[in-house]
C-alpha cells in the first residue's frame, strides 16, 4: 500500500477511532480493530493483492500448507492491529492493561533476575513487538529497549522511554544513520545498563548493516541481521531470556518466556543468530497469522531493502530457488 | 593528579585486542587501519581502559576515537597525566 494512503488510515485512526476504543474493554477494542483489517483486506483490491502476493510466496519458500485465503484476510486483521503497537492498552489502570495479557513461563524470567547481572531479553517482530515493553512497564520492572526509536506507541511508554542520562532510555535508541564508532558506544551503553541489573528488551530479527552483521537465513532468503544481542550476552555474562508475543483471536495476547540461557564466551555469534532465527521460522509456520511484516520483506526491492539483503546461489529469486532449510527442493537442482 | 605509565596503557590494548607483538604501538597507531583492531576489539579495548584507570567514556568521545593518542587526550582530559618515564 502507498505511504500516503497509509498516512491517512493512521491518521484517521489515531484522530477519531483510539480515543472511542480505549473507551471499551481492550479484548473487544482489539477485534474492532481487527476487523477493520479485515474489512479493508475485502473492499481495498489494491492491499488484498498486495497481501495475497506475499503469503502466497510466503508459504511456497517455507512448503507450508496454509489456507492461503484465510491467512491472508486474518493476517490482514493482525496487521492493522499491529500497527496500534500498545497504544490500546494505555490508560492509568495497570490491571486493566495486565489482564490483557496471558502469561507462560513468568518464572523463567524471575529466574534470570535473580542471577542479579542483568538479563538480555530476546524478543522479534513476531506478534506483538512492543507488547513485552508494555508489559514490563506496568510490572514496574527496570528495562531498557535497545532498538530504532518506535513511533506511534501509548503515552505511558512514550513516557517511560523519555528518560535520559547515564542509563536513560533516550540515549539507549539506535540510529541507521551511521557515524564514526557509533555502533561500540551503543554495546559499552549497554553492558553499563545490563550492570546496573536492568533488563535489555533487544530483538533478534533486526536487519541492519554495521561492520558487526552477519548474514543469516530467514524465510528463504539471506539478509544482514545485527548480533548485537549475542555480542551483549556473551560480554556481559547476563542470561538471554527469548519472548514471544502471540496475537491471539480473543483480542488477548500471549507473553511466553523461554528457558534462561548462557552464551559461551567462545560460541560462534553468527550460529547464534541463525539458531534464533530458526525459532521465529517454527513460529511463523504454525501460526503464520502472526508473522506481520516478515512476508513482505521478500517484496520490498528499495534501496535500503537492497542493502541488507544478500544475494546467494540459494537466495537468488530469479531461479526459484527456495530455502533449504525447509527442505524444499530447487527446480533448478531438479533438472 | 593520577600518573599512567604510557607502556603500560599500550600493553593494555595489546592485552585486550590481542594485537602481535611485532605490530608497534605508539600514540599515532590508529585503531582500525594500524592496529587491525575490528570495532568487537574496540569494545574490549575501550572497556579494559576504563576498568584499568577507573573512568568512563562518553558516547559522543567513544564516537570519536581513532587512535591510542584520542584515547590518551581523553584520559589527561580527566587529569590522567601521562608520567614522563
Amino acid at each position: 500500500m502507498r505511504r500516503s494512503g497509509m498516512n491517512l488510515r493512521k491518521w484517521l485512526m489515531n484522530t477519531f477511532a483510539v480515543p472511542v476504543l480505549r473507551r471499551m474493554p481492550i479484548d473487544r477494542a482489539t477485534n474492532f480493530v481487527e476487523s477493520i483489517g479485515r474489512w479493508e483486506y475485502d473492499r481495498v483490491p489494491e492491499l488484498r493483492r498486495h497481501i495475497d502476493q506475499a503469503v502466497a510466496e510466503a508459504a511456497q519458500r517455507m512448503n507450508a500448507s496454509w489456507d492461503l485465503s484465510t491467512t491472508a484476510r486474518n493476517l490482514s486483521g493482525r496487521l492493522t492491529r499491529w500497527r496500534l503497537r500498545d497504544v490500546l492498552l494505555d490508560g492509568p489502570d495497570a490491571d486493566r492493561a495486565l489482564n490483557a495479557f496471558e502469561i507462560v513461563g513468568g518464572e523463567h524470567l524471575e529466574q534470570a533476575m535473580a542471577e542479579q547481572r542483568g538479563v538480555v531479553l530476546l524478543s522479534n517482530h513476531f506478534g506483538g513487538h512492543i507488547l513485552p515493553a508494555h508489559w514490563m512497564l506496568r510490572k514496574n520492572l527496570d528495562f531498557r529497549f535497545l532498538t530504532e526509536r518506535p513511533r506511534h506507541l501509548s503515552k505511558s511508554l512514550e513516557t517511560y522511554f523519555s528518560s535520559t542520562g547515564t542509563m536513560g532510555q533516550q540515549e539507549m535508541f539506535v540510529s541507521r544513520k551511521k557515524k564514526g564508532n557509533d555502533g561500540v558506544a551503543s554495546i559499552i551503553r549497554s553492558l553499563r545498563v545490563l550492570k546496573s541489573r536492568y533488563i535489555i528488551l533487544v530483538a533478534s530479527d533486526v536487519r541492519w548493516l554495521d561492520n558487526q552483521s552477519v548474514t543469516a537465513q530467514f524465510l528463504g532468503e539471506h539478509w544482514k541481521f545485527t548480533p548485537i544481542w549475542a555480542i551483549l550476552a556473551q560480554r556481559s555474562g547476563a542470561p538471554v531470556v527469548s519472548v514471544y508475543c502471540s496475537m491471539l483471536p480473543g483480542g488477548t495476547h500471549r507473553l511466553e518466556f523461554a528457558e534462561p540461557r548462557h552464551i559461551a564466551p567462545n560460541a560462534d555469534i553468527s550460529e547464534l543468530v541463525q539458531q534464533e532465527l530458526r525459532q521465529i521460522e517454527a513460529r511463523v509456520l504454525a501460526d503464520p497469522e502472526n508473522a506481520n511484516d516478515y512476508f513482505f520483506w521478500a517484496l520490498d526491492h528499495s534501496p535500503a531493502a537492497a542493502e541488507l539483503r544478500v544475494i546467494t546461489p540459494s537466495t537468488d529469486t530469479s531461479k526459484s530457488m527456495p530455502s533449504p532449510h525447509f527442505g524444499i527442493e530447487s527446480p533448478v537442482l531438479r533438472k | 593528579m593520577n600518573e599512567i605509565r604510557r607502556e603500560e596503557l599500550y600493553a593494555v590494548i595489546r592485552q585486550a585486542a590481542k594485537i602481535p607483538a611485532h605490530v608497534l604501538i605508539n600514540d599515532s597507531s590508529r585503531f582500525v587501519q594500524d592496529l587491525g583492531v575490528d570495532s568487537l576489539d574496540l569494545v574490549g579495548v575501550l572497556l579494559s581502559i576504563q576498568d584499568n584507570y577507573n573512568f568512563e567514556l562518553t558516547d559522543d568521545e567513544i564516537g570519536a576515537i581513532a587512535s591510542v593518542g584520542d584515547v590518551l587526550n581523553l584520559m589527561a582530559q580527566r587529569g590522567l597525566k601521562l608520567s614522563a618515564a
